[in-house]
């Protein structure tokens, strides 16, 4: 198709004029934080959770003049009661990226979440507001329900604060690439409990999407039998205190079994003492210091042998995704998953998406202690190398800026989509707007 | 005849290379070998065969299943009992009482080998804490939003199906026009009409200089400013 450069001149420039550039508006709706807020070099983060004020305690709230039910962002602290309140009023929303639809409370929070983030950023608006241009980002297997609920909560809002001229949702991986300024390229967005491969070329290649059922709480499965066998079985129960461990001592193996010969070699080199925080307690890993690299290398290959003893032991082994008549084995290694992937786009296309894998998410943020870099290394480098081993030279890199990237992909995306665009749900793009969808 | 002492080495070997750990246990005077292999913890009670009348060796097999029961009851997670390899099978209680009681037969061999016959069943029930259940719970949650969109993804196929059938003869009417027109039309290349992209990024470089260093030099501006202009003439 040919296009007048006075033409995309033009788009672009109704794309990033003046009231886009101050009223442009970011949603990243991850798993533990909610990050928001209108252009600027960074958003606002709070935890992805809510407190509801219910029960006997809304009597005693109503006489201190509180009437809110929900509470979110850095207050819910000062309302944190007995342990089984906080199992009974505190709800986080979100489980893998995903509500279910039938979930009113955990809908409730989202709405609340969202409202606290309007409320904030319309403090800061000028006389010229009419409402923000609004991009969400939900997980790639977000369901349609999705869309259309936070569609609902939007339009909602925007009745009551008149903060939302217009509002559309992508996909975090889509956010992920507009983020590192890669059109064509694949993004590994690994988080708790789920890890999205997306192809990307223009547009997220829907049909070549691959998720599997895993994530950081498979290391923190193996870390939880690395407590219990250095004898420390009732930490192992602390999910909280299972995750600090685990960031404090896991590491990535280049080679899983070269990592273990060595530190099995020589212990006092790998050897690490963790000390529990707030305490005097310190956990000495002593010769079972090689046990490390089983943390780091669980994420990348659970089908290694190390850890059939593991899961004999009653360790719960990923389970397999099941789309269509397809079964991806929940176990497989990350680097097959990736060219599983990409074999499902054409073949023109694969070696151009071979040449930029991205990698977002907590799960792929490891330290590489400066003196085990013979043995130790960063997820990027892992994966490049799994890859290498099975014949695919491909060039890895991980997120610029893990904790923000699909925020700032929100932004840009809400300062280019042209306003004409609207939304569509076979391709799930364009603009949801105040006039015109209601 | 291998003799208890040896059958208690070569078992407690072979369960160290496994990586078990050896307990220091109070109930050593029942069992004569106790191992945690991570969460379960093992009581082992060692037989010789000291004897040639088979009814003999059974009593004393039964009655040692009984005593370690009693003993071990709510104290370890599974029983096993051991004998050496080469005791007849046909002399050992039958395996459905081993495995009615839960315990464990192990074979052992003089050169270390050992065989578990019978797999032990752990005593303890686990029941299901609070936050287990949760777990299940946001799991069967996270499941069911999984198998609805799959269905929903199934019936938007049907309707695509249809129009896709619909444009196939469509693109081939068109591309039989084009055929037919392509003879007459000279090809003269206009070089203004196309993208200079020079020109272009410098442009969308001038206009985004005062945006956050993320959207700067961002080559989605470009991508994404087209969206929805593809589809126009």
């Amino acid at each position: 198709m040919i296009i007048s450069n006075k033409k995309v001149l033009e788009v672009v420039r109704l794309s990033l004029e003046e009231y886009r550039k101050k009223y442009a508006y970011g949603e990243d709706y991850g798993t533990r934080y909610f990050k928001f807020g209108p252009i600027a070099d960074k958003p606002e983060v709070i935890e992805n959770r809510g407190l509801f004020l219910a029960g006997d305690q809304s009597v005693v709230y109503k006489i201190f003049g509180i009437s809110k039910q929900i509470v979110v962002g850095p207050e819910v602290i000062n309302y944190l009661g007995s342990r089984e309140e906080v199992a009974r009023y505190l709800v986080y929303p979100m489980k893998d990226g995903v509500i279910d639809r039938g979930d009113e409370r955990a809908w409730q929070v989202l709405y609340e979440l969202t409202v606290y983030g309007f409320k904030k950023a319309l403090e800061k608006v000028g006389g010229d507001f009419e409402g923000f241009y609004v991009t969400a980002a939900l997980s790639a297997i977000a369901p349609d329900y999705m869309y259309e609920k936070i569609f609902d909560m939007h339009v909602k809002i925007d009745r009551e604060l008149k903060a939302v001229k217009a509002i559309t949702i992508i996909p975090q991986p889509l956010a992920v690439a507009i983020a590192q300024k890669t059109v064509t390229c694949v993004v590994v967005e690994s988080g708790h409990g789920n890890t999205q491969i997306t192809p990307i070329s223009m547009y997220p290649i829907r049909n070549a999407v691959l998720s599997l059922n895993r994530g950081g709480a498979e290391a923190d499965a193996i870390t939880a039998e690395i407590l219990r066998d250095l004898g420390y079985e009732d930490r192992a129960s602390e999910e909280k205190f299972v995750r600090m461990f685990k960031e404090a001592v896991g590491l990535i193996p280049l080679d899983l079994d070269e990592a273990i010969a060595k530190a099995k070699e020589n212990p006092e080199r790998f050897r690490v003492k963790y000390r529990v925080p707030g305490t005097r307690i310190e956990i000495d890993m002593e010769d079972k210091s090689w046990m490390r690299f089983l943390i780091g290398e669980i994420i990348f290959n659970p089908e290694h042998e190390i850890f059939e003893s593991y899961y004999s032991r009653g360790m719960p082994r990923p389970r397999d995704t099941i789309i269509g008549d397809e079964r991806i084995r929940g176990t497989m290694p990350l680097s097959e998953a990736i060219e599983e992937s990409v074999s499902k786009t054409s073949i023109e296309l694969q070696p151009s998406l071979f040449r930029k894998i991205i990698l977002s998410g907590g799960n792929f943020a490891w330290k590489v202690p400066s003196d085990m870099r013979d043995v130790a290394v960063d997820a990027a480098t892992k994966i490049k190398k799994q890859l290498s081993d099975i014949g695919i030279e491909a060039s890895v890199e991980l997120t610029k800026d893990p904790v923000y990237s699909v925020w700032k992909g929100c932004i840009v995306y809400s300062l280019a989509v042209p306003d004409d665009y609207s939304w569509n749900w076979e391709r799930r793009e364009g603009w949801f707007k105040r006039g015109e969808h209601y | 005849m291998i003799t208890e002492a040896k059958i208690k080495s070569l078992l407690k070997e072979h369960l160290l290379r496994k990586e078990w750990e050896e307990c220091s246990h109070r109930l050593d005077d029942i069992f004569d070998l106790v191992f945690k292999d991570g969460r379960n913890i093992i009581g082992i009670k060692i037989l010789g065969i000291y004897t040639d009348s088979h009814a003999r060796l059974r009593e004393e097999i039964e009655n040692a299943m009984l005593e370690t029961l009693k003993a071990g009851s709510g104290k370890v997670d599974k029983i096993y009992i051991a004998v050496p390899a080469n005791t007849r099978l046909a002399v050992l209680p039958p395996a459905n009482k081993f495995k009615k009681a839960g315990i464990g037969l192990l074979l052992v061999k003089e050169d270390g080998g050992v065989e578990e016959r019978i797999i032990a069943r752990p005593l303890r029930s686990e029941t299901l804490d609070l936050k287990q259940l949760e777990e299940l719970s946001s799991l069967i949650t996270s499941l069911k939003a999984k198998v609805y969109a799959i269905e929903e993804r199934i019936k938007e196929i049907q309707p695509l199906k249809q129009r896709l059938s619909l444009l196939e003869s469509k693109i081939s009417r068109i591309d039989e026009r084009i055929s037919a027109i392509r003879p007459r039309t000279l090809t003269v290349p206009d070089t203004s009409a196309y993208i200079k992209e020079n020109v272009t990024e410098k442009e969308i470089a001038r206009i985004s200089t005062d945006l956050p260093e993320f959207a700067r030099d961002n080559p989605w501006l470009t991508v994404l400013s087209r969206r929805g202009s593809e589809d126009k003439p």
